[in-house]
């Protein structure tokens, strides 16, 4: 893959800014095809999910600013990073493979979707993912249907700490307008029309 | 895939099944061939049927006279457009409903506009259209051909007279079916996700092929229903079907509980007939234990298309294939085909003999 082609496929690539739409750079046409009310994405960027490290869902725990009590089990206190200010998001994501997603169903722990390789390579596979995995703001858009973008990579931290990491992103769409149903039924009828 | 076309005056079935996804190739003897529903593997460019009828000499441009969609499902109908782009003078048949319905078409539409990567079964009808479109120009001839309840979709006459007959939607279910498309209308306001799954299970169609001696009965993915104007029931109330008993059977919908009636065997259905499940991979998973045991009491002939499953996506990259694994992600596709392939002579009665691809396995 060129460096060019791989700037393109990694969505993390523009900088070490915490502020990015929610639609990777590799799309251009769809992130266009936004609507003027889909207001820039501030949230942090991504957690990391590392099987030898913090688990992804008690890092998350540990991140939200609204939590106060940061206590912990004592076995686990070497691994454990308080933050005593706002973290400063300084990351460096470099995806090593990504995919769009489309859930097909739901369980208590885990979604089933048809993940399609954003490179080309594998074409359409079907996965299973831990709902652990999802950012909590994200939970609720968890849904047959739902479409999201999913990146393997790493994470290197302001330390140079290299870890592999995974990141989903669900998709936030401009909702369907008035006028967009009005401009498909009319290409439905032209539709009809080749076959009348 | 197995090799080796049939002879001129023998009849063939192949049934495909990858674990998500169906397509049959049906030889009705003298050259002429029919495919019915299509699927694709996801590294693959060209969909199975096209594949099979190219490896074993068939002239699809010539020799492909009739193309069935028995449903939109992606399962069903992926690649479909490119068999009928090469199929040119092949007949295309579809549901009458869909073409009846603004609501469906505007569901096309509007599929189209996600703009994702991964489109649905619904846009491939899209592409089918415009294909049809295009030879409408160059023939006078009407590109569709309405399936619906009673319909014959194909008759040769000749040495082997071949014939294609639909046995569904039936009428209260082709009515059904266009209320159900104004659920795939989204509301303003609603997220644009995909186009809703609303089952076309209960409108798909089942078609009746007789070849010479020879009878067959493709159940598609219709499915049961109580009501008796509906799914089977319907079909066995039916006085207008075919007399005849069908010696090979396409287990409608991948060996679901919900697609089996136990009429079918008794009315439809030789004794012992040879029978093909296309297994479906995807939660919740089919054929289920309980009814691969019915179906191994109904008929000792029974078969699976592929009993390998799906596989670990093999991905290029080392470290991403490393990560998924230590992550404990499940990133699965199918690889392989699977072909269950029926064979008989034209004219001869209880003729019939099946070969299976290495991953097909007797139920």
């Amino acid at each position: 893959m060129t460096e060019a082609a791989e700037k393109r496929n990694d969505p993390y690539q523009v900088g070490d800014s915490d502020t990015y739409r929610n639609v990777p750079p590799s799309e251009p046409d769809k992130a266009d095809n936004m609507a003027a009310d889909d207001t820039i994405d501030t949230r942090p960027p991504f957690i990391t999910r590392s099987p030898s490290v913090i688990p992804a869902k008690r890092l998350q725990n540990y991140s939200d600013e609204s939590a106060t009590d940061y206590s912990m089990p004592e076995e686990e206190h070497p691994k454990l990073v308080i933050w005593t200010k706002k973290p400063v998001f300084r990351t460096n994501f470099r995806s090593l493979q990504g995919w769009e997603g489309l859930v097909k169903s739901v369980d208590e722990q885990r979604f089933f979707a048809t993940v399609y390789d954003l490179t080309g390579e594998t074409g359409a596979s079907e996965a299973e993912i831990p709902l652990d995995d999802v950012q909590s703001y994200d939970l609720e858009l968890v849904r047959p249907g739902a479409v999201f973008y999913w990146y393997i990579g790493y994470h290197e931290d302001v330390n140079g700490t290299r870890r592999r990491a995974s990141d989903i992103r669900f998709r936030r769409l401009p909702r369907w307008r008035a006028r967009d149903i009005v401009a498909a039924q009319d290409e439905a009828h032209k539709l009809r029309a080749l076959l009348e | 895939m197995l090799i080796g076309g049939p002879r001129v005056d023998e009849i063939e079935v192949s049934v495909f099944g990858p674990g998500y996804g169906e397509s049959i190739v049906i030889h009705a003897g003298l050259g002429d061939w029919v495919v019915v529903d299509s699927c694709q593997l996801p590294r693959d460019t060209t969909p199975v049927a096209l594949q099979y009828l190219e490896a074993i000499g068939v002239n699809v441009e010539t020799q492909l006279k009739l193309v069935v969609a028995t449903h939109w499902h992606d399962d069903h109908i992926r690649g479909l457009a490119a068999i009928v782009e090469r199929a040119q003078q092949a007949r295309f048949v579809a549901s009458m409903a869909m073409a009846n319905s603004i609501d469906f078409l505007t569901a096309v539409s509007l599929d189209e506009r996600r703009l994702l990567a991964q489109n649905s079964g619904v846009t491939e009808f899209a592409k089918i259209i415009r294909v049809l479109k295009a030879r409408r120009q160059a023939s006078a001839t009407y590109p569709i051909e309405w399936a619906l309840v009673d319909r014959t979709i194909w008759n040769r006459p000749g040495s082997i007279n071949a014939t294609a007959q639909c046995l569904s939607p039936s009428d209260a279910d082709f009515h059904l079916l266009l209320t159900r498309f104004q659920n795939l209308m989204p509301k303003p306001g609603t997220d644009v996700t995909s186009v809703p799954d609303e089952s076309p299970n209960l409108s798909a169609v089942v078609v009746w092929m007789c070849c010479g001696q020879q009878e067959m009965l493709l159940g598609s993915d219709l499915e049961n229903n109580a009501n008796p104007h509906r799914g089977w029931s319907a079909i066995l109330a039916n006085v207008n079907r075919p007399t005849g008993r069908a010696s090979v059977y396409k287990v409608p919908h991948h060996g679901s509980a919900t697609a089996h009636e136990p009429q079918v065997w008794q009315q439809l259905l030789t004794t012992n007939p040879f029978a093909a499940v296309t297994p479906f991979n995807h939660p919740p998973k089919l054929p289920q234990p309980a009814m691969i045991q019915t179906l191994r009491g109904l008929t000792a002939n029974a078969f699976l298309t592929n009993v390998a499953g799906d596989e670990p996506t093999k991905f290029s990259d080392r470290t991403a294939t490393k990560t998924i694994r230590d992550f404990k992600y499940s990133i699965r596709q199918p690889r392989h085909y699977g072909q269950v392939r029926f064979r008989a002579d034209a004219m001869r009665p209880n003729s019939w003999s099946f070969e299976l691809s290495p991953v097909a396995q007797r139920l």
